[in-house]
């Protein structure tokens, strides 16, 4: 095949490069047609069937006039006859002069160039061999001459060189080492070599030095943070959904999965493999999974208002049309609506390649957080273990807590017994045995326990008793008797008979504790009686703070008669015969003598008996909702139906123009889990109220959770706020509610990210009553329950009730962990995976493209005119993959092999590498493009080793000086008789400045970072509400790691990025075009970066250690040899040595006339350093440092 | 020392002695300044060989985009009938299925909110305008007014991206680099393409735009629009960093120019020369760009037709004037991008704010232009991405009221070159929900205004996965004709 002189044709194909219609102009150049021989059908003469005839003539039905079919050998016999110029009535069609039989029709707007025509006829003439498109033909080794050695980079070179020769090139000699060097390391690794990386090259003498410096390369880290980049682009990376709100997405565990993968040197078949069907392999670890998140790299959307079927199929598009760009060099995009036009792919085969990326088990609207589900937490190693630890003490604790506690469970039946009438509660007196007073005042005990003053009192005192104890019993009541007697029915002993408990103190000892005191806590307190004005509630009586102006005032100057009060003590259990307890009673207050006159304590086993009149009582809930917001953060501030203002049952509110009214919604009770109404795919709030009527202001505790957010109101005032979606957990938080005396009106607003919505709550306070279907179930005797009953109802007791010491410790280091779980959780990334619904959804032709037209049902299945699945592939990703990794398969391997290529050659030998199909461009060199698609898949597609090969050949080492000859003929070196030249990409350029400063720092990965950006640009385009609107640069070495860890917010890329040319990331990227504009060169001189590196690599010349042992005379030329080595590897030439050195005095003699402005460019204000910053960027502008 | 005898007459002196604006002779060896202006427009450089296809009536357009859909019937689409439907549920017969976005479907009803707006007849054909636009109804004469447009998206992110890329979807390329990749520029001191996205005074919470909406999608990136910022550098990385006036850039750029001369003459690769030229074109811009938004030198009687808050930079009739000021160096394609139209409620509350910003620097963009003879070869297009729903969203009463998306019609106008003035085309029914006369999509709006620029939009391709790309897309479109003088 390559004994076929190459004509002019071919010739002009390779050499016009960018056309607007390059079937076109590529043939309109060739004149001596006649001189040639037959036109190669697949590369000649099918790519003219296609551009001009196929659109009308080819494998859309829909379409196809005449009933006549170009794209197929049947088709093309039945109007061309071999050899037959006069019975093809294609070239009489082409070639004729009447406009109403003319092909294509004028109107088409393609008409055939005359040499085009000319190359039918010469192809009809020469025997009409008709075959298959080039690249649907599996690649077939070719045939090389013996003398060729077998060798890869040989072979290679032997397909090039004869070509170019027979193009009439002239090959290039080889370029010197330093510029090998410095080629080969940018394009291995994005970075320059060092001065002693160049150095230590051009002294090793060894043939083998080249490859040995390709093996440096290609196992340095840099490698594949360099490599990585090409496929990022491709697969359309980012760090944000790209769509509306563009918020955050958390993806970047799978850029590090691919720069890892690759410097791994993974062989591409699995590199493959785990990213379209990770999640699918047996037991797929965490790195698996986390390559699958492959499928979740296409835009997605949280837009309100969106039409969930819609979204979906455009999801489901984006990812197969990924696949087709990435794996198989096709534009399947072109059969969603009707059978492709060009390429042999129906709306069938579409549909079957849709089908196997429309099973994803989650949901199409990302809901605008980071992490849409399906997404894995991704915990460093440290991370992992303590999650593990943590989690295993949770789940200890938890089954602990699930399980019979023999302590808590008798408290649980003393309590039920004690709820259920008739069964009295256990009381004991405290009889004590020992009665102090701090002031020294004489005090008496009684026979009935009680104790008071026998002299007149100090002003201020603390009376302290000691009292035994019964062990085995759980109290949990203290109460406190303030008592009169007939001569004096006021309670306290000052004047006007009042009375203030600063404070109460409880303090426990028994055999355990071996006589030493220890604190029992009250955690609640009720009085039949307090002062209303001023600091005097009971609540200041166990404040733990003994101070003059709080504590508990009894009003006994306003009400005759003795004074009750209860405090709950959950902690107060004695073991032993020798259990006592201390209490403390602290009259500091200022009010003199307030103290009370005689006390009696008594004990209990169960809740403080809370007078009736001081209970208090609950209306029913009552519901509204759900109201549909556009994204759930906006809820938290909006305002819902009554939410912060008063409660009418009768209320009609409206929103987004429907009425909604509040339901009575009894069936919503305390302690379960409620499921609380949502709309589907939207987010929406619900409101709830509650009158909570209270007979005299008290706190409760509010136990809550829900699975969005919500925020609680409590009269008009903002309570609680928890603004993150998040697991349900029942009971979990703890809102403290201070109520008014009289009608409270408590509001929930549940924020639903995504369905479901549930919600618990319970309160806890010994004023709130058992809920009434307690007290019924309470009635049915224990061995009647069911088993749902008894565990509800030990929930219960033991969630709301359960003071119990032993139940209450549980429940404080379960609490300790799980805050410090979800702290630690709350820090662990995540990432995007893909995650297949058991059962997989049935994909149809969707007519015309229509979201909402689905016609014939399809199953899953890989296009026809493409080798079958092998046998035995599971019809899934998996065997997506498998099929791809087929030895025979003609695209996988061409397509990966030529995209190598181009990242190192700077084009590909197929240019269109994003397209093979029939409007791509024919590969420059069919035969060496089938030679390394063969060669890369014999050798287990190993990248590295197919890199090295490509690096070390004649055609890539050769220096890229090109004559005018040369230019003329192959402008775009696509011959590659000169090495290839081009500016470098965005990143290598801001990686290399910052390289050759110094400032580079190396970094293995992690979050994406923010190096500084102008203001203002995320703010331009952002919407209000985004979560990316406005641009926070990072500080410290974040921003100077290398460009792949930028952060990318698709909807405004990093300018740094995208003035050179870098993709948006919103759609699939097989290359980059490579401009060249005055806003680079603004950037360049001006960006803060490069003028940092600028700066850095200006004081690294000056202050460089090896320059210093110069002879003074010669330090000036030795810096700039320094400074042209750094960045461009080579010294300076006599020439350029005299324009820096002129450069540089005018500068030292400009900013020594005006140091102000010396000052803005060196700190020092230093007139040379100021120039030598000017001189450094000035290197950095270079042309030769912007290229490779 | 040097070859060139003109580059070794650089010497220290000659340095010195030179203003800092001056053009070193490195940089005149290795480019041909084309500096051109608004008197010396014919040097169009960088556009494609055979374009225009025929003789453009605008050489130039200025598009100011209503982002998030105006309210057409507020606006510019009077619905005198409906005053009588206050409250009344959309007939079926009128909706007709009509799919709606989700924010309305769980709607109960959909009743009838009628303008409160009074409109009245305007110019010699008596086109009803609303009394939001008292300054643009005085245009009606030089304006063609479409009330007929219309799209198949329904929520912004698509509909946006359809109008000013051909596509819902991302990937394409906009309208303004389309225009800079096929009839290139004509001043090489400015970019082709610009781009500004003022302030605005409705409603806070805007929706989102997106560098795609005047990307380069699959054509190379030096066609996208350039934005022109009102803080910081008005264009990217304009400005020296601190410490380096002209001089020393001038002096700078000399060296590099000379040094890359070298590099050129050593490789013989085009690119350098090119390189050479561009940052030449870069020193230029560090000039042109800043007197381009220096205002200074606008009179009075100017800046007075674009409104009180022209002076203020940032602001929507600011960026008018900046815009005639572009057209007048050869800027191609200008585009506003003004947001806050998204008006699901409370349009009473908002409305008025919004009009308020553009009436008024619209207008006296159209009489700028006028005055100084460009308005015949300048084409303005005004409109949003799609328009908006008679029933009202949220809650209804006499004086307020929202409306949701409605791709089914929306209004547009264009004027200037090419455009036929004092034409209303199109026409909607009595509900302003269903077009009855003389529709006009998307893409046949993006056809029409190819054509005014002298492009066939047919014929306008660039080859590209596979397809021959068009702004128009594959299906059928059409030039609109009737609104062409």
């Amino acid at each position: 095949m390559l004994n076929r002189p190459q004509h002019v044709a071919v010739m002009t194909l390779v050499t016009l490069g960018i056309t607007v219609l390059p079937a076109l102009t590529q043939w309109s150049v060739a004149e001596n047609v006649e001189q040639i021989d037959a036109p190669d059908f697949s590369r000649e003469i099918r790519p003219i069937l296609s551009d001009h005839c196929f659109a009308c003539h080819g494998p859309d039905e829909q379409t196809r006039e005449a009933d006549l079919r170009l794209d197929t050998a049947a088709g093309l016999s039945s109007v061309v006859t071999s050899g037959d110029l006069s019975k093809s009535e294609l070239l009489s069609r082409v070639n004729s002069k009447d406009a109403d039989l003319l092909m294509p029709p004028p109107e088409f707007h393609k008409p055939l160039a005359s040499a085009q025509r000319k190359l039918i006829e010469l192809w009809i003439k020469s025997g009409a061999k008709i075959e298959q498109h080039w690249s649907f033909r599996p690649p077939l080794q070719p045939d090389l001459p013996p003398h060729v050695s077998k060798d890869s980079p040989a072979s290679i070179d032997y397909l090039i060189n004869q070509r170019a020769k027979s193009a009439g090139l002239e090959l290039n000699p080889k370029a010197d080492r330093r510029t090998l060097i410095r080629r080969v390391s940018l394009d291995l690794t994005g970075l320059p070599p060092t001065r002693e990386q160049v150095t230590a090259f051009l002294s090793d003498e060894s043939p083998n030095a080249y490859e040995h410096l390709i093996d440096r390369l290609l196992s340095s880290e840099e490698f594949g943070r360099h490599v990585g980049r090409y496929w990022l682009d491709l697969v359309r990376y980012a760090d944000t959904h790209g769509l509306h709100l563009d918020n955050y997405r958390e993806m970047w565990p799978y850029r590090d999965w691919v720069i890892q993968a690759i410097n791994d040197n993974m062989p591409f078949d699995e590199f493959m493999t785990l990213q379209l069907a990770g999640d699918l392999l047996p037991e797929a670890n965490q790195s698996q999974k986390i390559a699958s998140g492959f499928n979740r790299l296409n835009v997605t959307t949280g837009e309100g208002g969106s039409i969930y079927d819609e979204v979906f199929t455009r999801n489901v598009i984006d990812r197969t049309d990924a696949f087709g760009t990435i794996f198989l060099g096709l534009t399947t995009g072109c059969a969603v609506c009707h059978d492709h036009k060009f390429d042999p792919i129906s709306m069938e085969d579409y549909y079957s390649l849709f089908s196997y990326f429309n099973s994803l088990d989650g949901r199409a609207l990302d809901a605008n957080v980071k992490n849409p589900a399906p997404a894995i937490p991704v915990p460093t190693k440290e991370q992992k273990q303590q999650v593990g630890d943590f989690e295993e003490t949770l789940i200890d604790l938890r089954n602990s807590m699930a399980m019979p506690i023999r302590t808590v469970d008798s408290a649980q039946r003393a309590w039920e017994q004690a709820l259920v009438k008739g069964i009295a509660p256990r009381i004991e007196r405290l009889m004590p045995t020992r009665i102090d007073s701090e002031a020294g005042t004489k005090m008496t005990i009684r026979e009935d326990g009680s104790f008071e003053f026998t002299a007149s009192p100090a002003a201020k005192d603390t009376t302290t008793i000691v009292a035994p104890i019964k062990s085995g019993t759980q109290w949990q009541t203290l109460h406190l008797e303030a008592l009169v007697d007939e001569a004096n029915n006021r309670v306290g002993s000052s004047t006007n008979g009042n009375a203030v408990l600063s404070e109460i103190s409880v303090e426990i000892t028994d055999d355990l504790l071996e006589g030493q005191w220890l604190k029992v806590p009250i955690t609640h307190g009720f009085a039949d009686f307090e002062q209303k004005d001023g600091s005097f509630s009971i609540r200041q009586a166990f404040d733990s703070k003994v101070n003059d102006s709080t504590g508990w005032a009894v009003g006994g100057h306003q009400k005759p008669g003795g004074r009750s009060a209860w405090f709950v003590i959950p902690a107060l259990m004695a073991e032993g015969e020798n259990g006592k307890v201390r209490i403390r009673l602290h009259y500091q207050s200022k009010f003199a003598t307030h103290h009370l006159r005689r006390v009696r304590l008594s004990v209990s086993d169960t809740s403080p008996s809370v007078p009736v009149e001081q209970r208090i009582t609950l209306s029913p809930i009552s519901a509204t909702g759900p109201f549909t917001v556009e994204n759930a953060i906006a809820a938290y501030g909006r305002k819902y139906a009554s939410q912060q203002g008063e409660f009418k049952s009768d209320e009609v509110f409206n929103h987004e123009d429907r009425p909604y009214r509040w339901q009575e919604r009894a069936d919503l009770t305390e302690v379960q889990i409620q499921n609380l109404p949502t709309v589907q795919d939207r987010s929406s709030v619900m409101l709830l109220h509650q009158h909570l009527s209270a007979p005299k202001a008290t706190k409760v505790t509010l136990l809550f959770g829900t699975d969005g957010g919500h925020v609680i109101y409590l009269n008009g005032k903002q309570v609680a706020i928890s603004k993150e979606p998040q697991e349900l957990n029942p009971l979990a938080l703890e809102y403290e509610l201070d109520l008014k005396q009289g009608d409270n009106d408590l509001y929930f607003k549940v924020v639903n990210y995504s369905p479901p919505s549930r919600l618990t709550f319970a309160f806890r306070s010994p004023a709130i009553d058992t809920p009434r279907q307690l007290n019924q179930l309470l009635n049915v005797a224990e061995q009647e329950r069911s088993e749902q009953d008894r565990v509800s109802l030990m929930n219960f007791y033991r969630k709301v009730y359960c003071l119990h010491p032993d139940w209450l410790a549980l429940v404080d280091q379960e609490k300790g962990v799980r805050k410090a779980l979800k702290k630690l959780n709350d820090s662990v990334s995540t990432t995007l995976v893909w995650k297949e619904l058991a059962k997989p959804r049935q994909s149809h032709v969707l007519v015309r493209g229509q979201y909402d037209q689905p016609g014939q049902p399809v199953p899953r299945a890989t296009p026809a005119f493409l080798p079958a699945m092998p046998a035995n592939a599971p019809a899934n990703r998996l065997g997506l993959a498998q099929w791809l990794a087929m030895e025979n398969h003609p695209l996988t391997a061409r397509v990966a092999v030529n995209r190598y290529w181009q990242q190192i050659f700077g084009v590909g030998l197929v240019k269109t590498s994003e397209d093979f199909g029939s409007q791509g461009e024919p590969p420059s060199h069919p035969e060496l493009l089938d030679f390394l698609a063969v060669d890369f898949q014999t050798h287990d597609w190993d990248v590295k080793r197919f890199l090295k090969t490509l690096v070390m050949t004649d055609a890539y080492t050769r220096s890229s000086k090109v004559s005018p000859s040369a230019q003329k003929i192959d402008p775009e070196n696509r011959m590659l008789a000169r090495g290839s030249r081009h500016r470098l990409d965005a990143e290598v350029l801001r990686d290399q400045a910052l390289f050759v400063a110094g400032l580079l720092t190396d970094h293995p990965g992690g979050p994406s970072v923010k190096p500084p950006q102008p203001d203002g640009l995320w703010k331009a385009v952002g919407y209000s509400g985004s979560n990316t609107v406005s641009f926070k640069p990072d500080n410290g070495d974040k921003v100077h790691r290398r460009s792949v860890f930028t952060f990318w917010k698709r909807t405004s890329p990093p300018p740094q990025m995208s003035t050179f040319d870098a993709p948006s990331r919103e759609s699939c990227t097989a290359r980059r075009e490579r401009t060249n504009t005055p806003l680079q060169a603004l950037l360049l001189m001006n960006e803060t970066q490069y003028v940092e590196s600028a700066q850095k690599l200006a004081m690294r010349v000056l202050s460089a250690a090896e320059i210093e042992s110069h002879p003074e005379a010669e330090r000036l030329a030795a810096r700039i040899g320094w400074l042209y080595e750094t960045v461009l590897s080579r010294p300076p030439s006599k020439t350029e040595q005299s324009e820096i050195q002129s450069l540089l005095s005018d500068l030292i003699a400009y900013y020594s006339d005006q140091p102000d402005l010396t000052a803005k460019v060196s700190k020092n204000a230093d007139p040379t350093e100021a120039a030598w910053t000017i001189l450094a960027s000035t290197v950095l502008n270079l042309d030769e440092a912007v290229s490779k | 020392m040097h070859n060139d005898p003109r580059l070794a007459a650089l010497t220290r002196r000659a340095f010195f002695s030179r203003t800092s604006c001056g053009i070193g002779a490195a940089a005149l060896a290795s480019l041909q300044s084309d500096e051109s202006s608004a008197a010396n427009r014919d040097l169009s450089t960088g556009g494609l060989a055979g374009l225009p296809h025929h003789q453009p009536k605008a050489r130039r357009a200025i598009y100011l985009f209503m982002s998030g859909a105006p309210s057409q019937m507020d606006m510019w689409d009077h619905k005198p009938k409906m005053a009588d439907w206050y409250d009344k549920d959309l007939p079926d017969s009128i909706r007709q299925g009509q799919r709606l976005t989700t924010m309305t479907s769980g709607q109960a009803r959909f009743p009838v909110a009628p303008s409160i707006y009074k409109f009245a007849r305007h110019g010699s054909n008596g086109t009803m305008v609303s009394e939001l636009l008292p300054h643009m109804a005085k245009k009606t004469d030089q304006i063609a007014l479409v009330r007929s447009m219309y799209t198949e998206a329904i929520n912004h992110d698509p509909a946006i991206t359809y109008i000013c890329t051909g596509d819902q979807l991302p990937g394409k390329a906009s309208l303004g680099s389309w225009l800079s990749y096929g009839l290139g520029t004509e001043n090489e001191n400015l970019p082709a393409f610009m781009v500004m996205t003022p302030t605005w005074s409705g409603r806070k919470q805007a929706q989102a735009l997106y560098n795609r909406l005047w990307g380069s999608g699959f054509l190379p990136s030096k066609y996208q629009g350039v934005a022109l910022r009102s803080k910081g550098d008005q264009v990217l990385y304009l400005s020296n960093p601190d410490g380096v006036d002209p001089t020393v850039r001038r002096r700078m750029l000399d060296s590099l120019a000379r040094l890359n001369q070298g590099t050129a003459e050593q490789l013989g690769d085009p690119e350098t020369h090119a390189r050479i030229a561009q940052y030449e074109m870069a020193f230029r811009m560090q000039t042109s760009v800043p007197e381009l938004s220096d205002i200074s030198d606008e009179p009075q009687h100017v800046l007075d037709l674009y409104g009180p808050q022209v002076s203020t930079p940032g602001t929507f009739a600011n960026t008018c004037l900046m815009a005639r000021r572009m057209a007048e160096r050869g800027v191609r394609f200008t585009q506003i991008f003004h947001r806050g139209w998204d008006q699901h409620g409370g349009i009473p509350k908002d409305l008025p704010n919004q009009c308020r910003d553009v009436d008024q620097p619209s207008a006296g963009l159209l009489t700028d232009l006028r005055q100084r003879g460009m308005l015949d070869d300048t084409l303005v297009v005004w409109g949003g991405e799609f328009g908006r729903t008679i029933y009202c969203q949220g809650p209804l009463s006499k004086t307020s009221y929202g409306r949701d998306h409605h791709p089914k019609c929306f209004s547009i106008w264009m004027a200037g070159g090419g455009v036929q003035g004092g034409v209303v085309h199109g026409e909607t029914d009595e509900f302003s929900y269903n077009i009855v006369k003389d529709p006009v999509h998307v893409r046949d709006l993006n056809a029409t205004i190819l054509h005014l620029m002298g492009i066939d939009h047919d014929r306008f391709r660039y080859p590209f996965k596979g397809l021959d790309q068009r702004l128009t897309g594959v299906e059928e479109c059409r030039v609109v004709k009737e609104i062409l003088s």
